[in-house]
């Protein structure tokens, strides 16, 4: 227990993390058919944005609320005035957020250097609680906690509120919701800049934690979608399990096989597809 | 002088200009630009590479840069750490594309669309992270030098652009023979229909996967190319960017061409190259170029120059074209044909009795909770026309769609000509005589009118996998293609796209693709759906002039139609057959009536 709790909980925490930034884009897809390859970018934009902030005001939460909103803001934006008119064409709109990422990207390394950046951990979370025979990160912990609130508030969204009725009745039937008075326009709008503002608070979150760094985008991109074949697209119980599926792999593959790391992510997705090629909660 | 322009030659001609053109380019350019050349020719040929797989198989993806990768590791790791010579790293190179290809094709082609995608990225994904952390084998991040650079001859920059022009040149000529083989041809045809291609005997699995492979062999030629040109390979020819760059190239020149690659390719790398002297952030140019790419030329540059194709041929009315379909046209090579195909015939089936065509027993299909078909049991003796009657939602399509393979049973078997076809799939069942057409018209749209008959013929002679001639230089296909156009009225529309018929003109087609097959069982699905009156009647003609020993079942609503047609008729209501008679016992059973007219006396 000495030795494997700390991995575990590695892998709980990275699988939290995941789960934050993957959310988002099972989302988008799930709605709108959108295969959002500038989801990464919204997240380093997310963790450049808190760190930015924070300088700034020296306030952790502050700095995640203010990074957060201005990442979904954009994500409204972009949904808005550029991939609104490319609804359902699969080739136009990955050409414009793979545009999308690279232009956020360069800006992120105009505006903040090449140099990694971590952000200091707020003082009533830093240092390390003690769990039985276990020291653990206080941090780690709480992103633990935060990205299991996301998901309850997610979950609660999507299957108990009236825009989760909405939202579902949109996924199944897009024309027929719009004869039922629904401005499904506004919907995308609103739906986009939701996911977008998910990655963009994973970011954040993950600022004193994973920090970050050029190359960021493209690096944590590939996570999200192993996440999302392994659950399956557009699905949120199917987000959890592979985010914690992944999470822990990756982590006690850490352990297991240093040299490995990276490649160990994949051996889950693999496995899925050749058994279930739309992943475990996927349809069609 | 016009043969000349045809375009068996206009790829030749294409290469000699080209050559000419890059011939005299060295006496005119710095040794840079000369460079950026190579760089273009060897993005060029990447990028065609894709486009055989994105705008021919209609197959985007976003993991291209694992096989002009992994060819380029393999071509240096051989020649760097284990100095082989150059055909050894080539072939090397080559066949790990093929076998990365031939793995990753088995995990992607089980799913479609974003999907494809999206597997295809976090598969090469995996490469590149396994070559950035794989330190002692790849070289990591700093990438594999050391390379020897086996394409500067004489060791120059002008030695290196003669060698690499002309394999690229050479690959390019390769992929427009590729293209236009029956093999791309049947690619286009899964492009724009894979239900149809199915129903034309192809085996679409195969053939996806087999392009997968090709464009893998083609993507590995580049990536030998740029390993040995440049003597240095990083994990960056595996990425992401590599992939997306190459799919905007297709994009940006214009997919489903050959020559929007090479735009496409001679832009991006041109741009790269000239503004990244001038700014440090050329990747917000980029960025910039995606996005607009976009808005500007969805398309492609191609379609800035094509202009809406103008019809010469003035074509008639189709009141003239259906007095003509009346007559019987007289064509020498239909006469051959019929011919043939009545004496191949003869042999299989003892004229004295009557065959049992196709039986049916216990056949059901439920979706769900919903029975769409209850154990219907009958069987069609060969050259019988039967009629399926029956309202809308009485499981009619489903029955066609259980027999002909689109969709598996719950109970129930087929058999065909006295064999069991159940574990058969439906492109298998054309090839043993099943034809049948669509509900909806089901064409490839973007084909000409001539190209989508040589598809269907293609199958029946067993050229289907060919890749080393033109589709339209097999005489005997392009002889029976012309001869059937003929036969249908259809000769004067031959050259045109499927999409700017008219409907009669593509139900009509849709026909005579059934056809063009030599089924020995043929299920036609409303047939003449939305047709008009005269359109009505051609086809009419034109079931009723089959060959009398093809056993047809019709699913029909247009009572008129179905009897003039049919000598016996099946009712289907909820599922079930409910009678099974002559057209006189059908319209004289009462149930029947009820079904159609409502109960008389009921509330």
């Amino acid at each position: 227990m000495a030795y494997w709790g700390p991995h575990i909980l590695n892998g709980l925490a990275f699988g939290a993390l995941l789960f934050l930034l993957s959310s988002g884009f099972t989302l988008a897809f799930g709605l709108m058919k959108v295969m959002n390859v500038a989801h990464g970018a919204f997240y380093m934009l997310g963790a450049y944005l808190s760190l930015w902030l924070f300088s700034l005001t020296s306030s952790f939460t502050l700095s995640v609320i203010g990074a957060t909103f201005l990442v979904g803001v954009l994500g409204m934006l972009s949904e808005k005035y550029l991939l609104r008119w490319f609804h359902l064409q699969d080739l136009p709109q990955i050409l414009l957020t793979v545009g999308m990422a690279y232009i956020i990207s360069e800006l992120c390394l105009v505006f903040w250097g090449g140099n990694p950046m971590v952000m200091a951990t707020p003082d009533w979370l830093s240092g390390a609680a003690k769990m039985g025979p276990i020291y653990y990160p206080k941090y780690r912990l709480f992103v633990i906690c935060i990205s299991a609130s996301v998901a309850i508030m997610l979950w609660y969204l999507l299957a108990k509120s009236k825009l989760g009725a909405i939202i579902r009745a949109c996924v199944d039937d897009e024309e027929m919701a719009g004869a039922m008075q629904i401005n499904t326009q506004r919907l995308f709008v609103f739906m986009f800049g939701f996911a977008s503002l998910l990655a963009g608070f994973g970011g954040a979150i993950a600022a004193p934690y994973i920090g970050a760094y050029p190359g960021l985008d493209f690096e944590i991109l590939p996570l999200a979608l192993v996440v999302c074949i392994v659950g399956g697209l557009g699905s949120l119980p199917g987000a959890i399990v592979g985010s914690f599926l992944v999470g822990m792999i990756d982590a006690l593959g850490k352990a297991m096989f240093p040299e490995l790391s990276y490649f160990t992510l994949f051996v889950p997705m693999i496995l899925v597809l050749a058994i279930k090629p739309t992943g475990l909660f996927g349809r069609v | 002088m016009y043969k000349f322009l045809n375009f068996r030659w206009r790829p030749l001609l294409f290469v000699l200009f080209a050559l000419s053109i890059c011939g005299l380019l060295p006496l005119v350019l710095g040794e840079y630009y000369i460079h950026i050349l190579i760089l273009m020719a060897i993005a060029a040929v990447f990028a065609m590479s894709l486009d055989i797989l994105m705008g021919y198989a209609g197959l985007p993806s976003l993991g291209h840069a694992a096989f002009l990768g992994i060819a380029a590791y393999g071509a240096g790791l051989v020649t760097a750490r284990y100095s082989g010579g150059w055909t050894v790293g080539l072939l090397l190179g080559l066949l790990s594309s093929v076998i990365l290809s031939a793995t990753f094709g088995l995990i992607a082609l089980r799913v479609r669309g974003l999907y494809f995608l999206l597997i295809t990225l976090a598969l090469a994904q995996t490469l590149w992270g396994a070559a950035n952390r794989w330190g002692s084998f790849t070289g990591g991040y700093n990438g594999l030098r050391g390379i020897p650079k086996f394409l500067e001859f004489g060791g120059t920059t002008i030695g290196a652009f003669y060698a690499v022009i002309t394999i690229a040149l050479a690959l390019g000529a390769l992929m427009y023979l590729v293209t236009r083989s029956p093999f791309g041809m049947s690619l286009q045809g899964l492009r724009d229909s894979e239900t149809r291609m199915q129903a034309l005997g192809y085996n679409v699995w195969l053939h996806k996967y087999l392009a997968f492979i090709i464009s893998a062999v083609f993507a590995g030629c580049a990536g030998v190319l740029s390993a040995f040109y440049k003597g240095f390979v990083s994990p960056f020819d595996l990425s992401l960017a590599v992939s997306a760059e190459a799919m905007l190239m297709v994009i940006l020149g214009g997919s489903g061409t050959l020559i929007g690659p090479i735009l496409g390719a001679i832009v991006i790398v041109a741009l790269r190259n000239l503004l990244s002297v001038f700014m440090d952030h050329w990747l917000i140019v980029l960025g910039l170029i995606f996005v607009l790419t976009v808005f500007v030329a969805p398309n492609g540059i191609v379609a800035w120059f094509k202009y809406p194709k103008k019809k010469i041929t003035l074509k008639p009315s189709n009141q003239q074209r259906s007095e003509q379909g009346t007559k019987v046209v007289v064509n020498e090579a239909v006469v051959a044909r019929n011919q043939k195909s009545l004496h191949s015939k003869s042999e299989l089936i003892d004229k004295t009795e009557q065959q049992i065509a196709l039986k049916v027993s216990g056949l059901s299909k439920s979706f769900g909770g919903m029975v769409a078909v209850k154990a219907a049991t009958f069987s069609i003796s060969e050259g019988e026309r039967v009629a399926i009657l029956g309202p809308n939602g009485a499981g009619k399509s489903t029955l066609f769609n259980l027999i002909s393979g689109h969709l598996r049973p719950s109970a129930g078997s087929i058999e065909l000509f006295g064999t069991s076809i159940d574990h058969l799939p439906s492109y298998h069942r054309t090839r043993k005589g099943m034809g049948r057409t669509f509900q909806i018209t089901n064409l490839f749209d973007s084909l000409s009118v001539i190209e989508n008959v040589r598809i269907a013929l293609s199958s029946t002679y067993q050229k289907r996998t060919t890749i080393h001639r033109f589709a339209n230089y097999f005489t005997i296909v392009e002889r029976e293609a012309v001869a059937i156009l003929a036969d249908a009225n259809l000769s004067n529309i031959s050259s045109n796209r499927v999409d700017e018929l008219s409907y009669g003109e593509q139900r009509q087609l849709e026909f005579v693709m059934a056809l063009a097959l030599r089924p020995r069982v043929l299920l036609l699905d409303e047939p003449t759906a939305g047709l008009s009156v005269s359109e009505t009647k051609l086809i009419v003609d034109l079931i009723n002039q089959l060959d009398p020993k093809l056993a047809v079942i019709i699913i029909e609503h247009d009572l008129d139609v179905a009897l003039n047609i049919a000598e016996r008729v099946i009712v289907f209501h909820h599922g079930e057959k409910i009678n099974d008679g002559t057209p006189k016992e059908i319209l004289e059973d009462k149930t029947i009536r009820e079904i159609y007219l409502g109960k008389i006396g009921s509330d």
